[in-house]
């Protein structure tokens, strides 16, 4: 749109548009470290017998089996940590 | 779901994409509202495999104000510290409306129940009432 006013101006040859657009600043992401995960998941898993909590570069993976009712239950448990991923290999029991 | 959870009165809300994983934090107004916004999670992407959601939204509770035990069916330990190595020291039963006095970590409130047992409670069983 700057750059259509400007070329409107009379005896201009060329507009070089060197605009940039300004985006809302956006705070990253928190992600707890490995070391907190690892602490943290060991309380969160612990009810859910036979499930399995590996953390690496802030992914946590799930594995074992777990019943379909409960497993919204173990997601939560898990999202609350902060990790950066879940990657869910959950057997349904 | 984005819209449940607008509708539904979760404040401080914030939606962050990064690395092709959604990041939804927020405070639910109530565990009523938390559940419905995990239940459309789960019809989404059923039995949660995608991997590229993080739903961080919890029920905020007043130090002071109540919480309910909200286990499957068991009894919640009440613990000495927070943590799961730490001794037991009381037990809060199923359903059972406690005070709850600070809260330690995202993992971990302080509560007292009305039996008078004092104690860190694992937090995701325990849903504030506002």
């Amino acid at each position: 749109m700057a750059e259509t006013e400007v070329k409107a101006v009379k005896g201009l040859k060329s507009v070089v548009n060197n605009c940039t657009i300004a985006m809302p600043a956006r705070a990253p992401v928190v992600i707890n470290n490995d070391d907190a995960l690892t602490t943290a998941i060991k309380d969160a898993v612990k009810d859910f017998e036979g499930v399995t909590a590996n953390v690496n570069d802030g992914q946590v993976t799930l594995t074992g089996p777990n019943k379909r009712s409960s497993l919204p239950n173990l997601m939560q448990a898990i999202s609350t940590l902060k990790p950066k991923k879940i990657n869910n290999q959950i057997t349904i029991k | 779901m984005l819209h449940a959870a607008s509708t539904a009165g979760v404040t401080n809300f914030v939606v962050t994409e990064q690395d092709n994983v959604l990041y939804v934090n927020g405070n639910a107004p109530s565990g009523e509202e938390k559940d419905k916004l995990w239940d459309i999670y789960n019809t989404i992407d059923p039995g949660f495999g995608a991997g590229d959601l993080i739903m961080n939204v919890n029920v905020v509770g007043t130090p002071g104000g109540k919480a309910r035990v909200t286990t499957g069916q068991a009894n919640l330990n009440i613990r000495k510290g927070p943590g799961t190595d730490q001794p037991i020291v009381g037990k809060a039963a199923h359903n059972e409306l406690g005070t709850l006095i600070s809260k330690t970590n995202g993992q971990w409130y302080l509560i007292k129940t009305d039996a008078g047992e004092e104690g860190y409670a694992y937090a995701q069983y325990l849903t504030p009432e506002n």
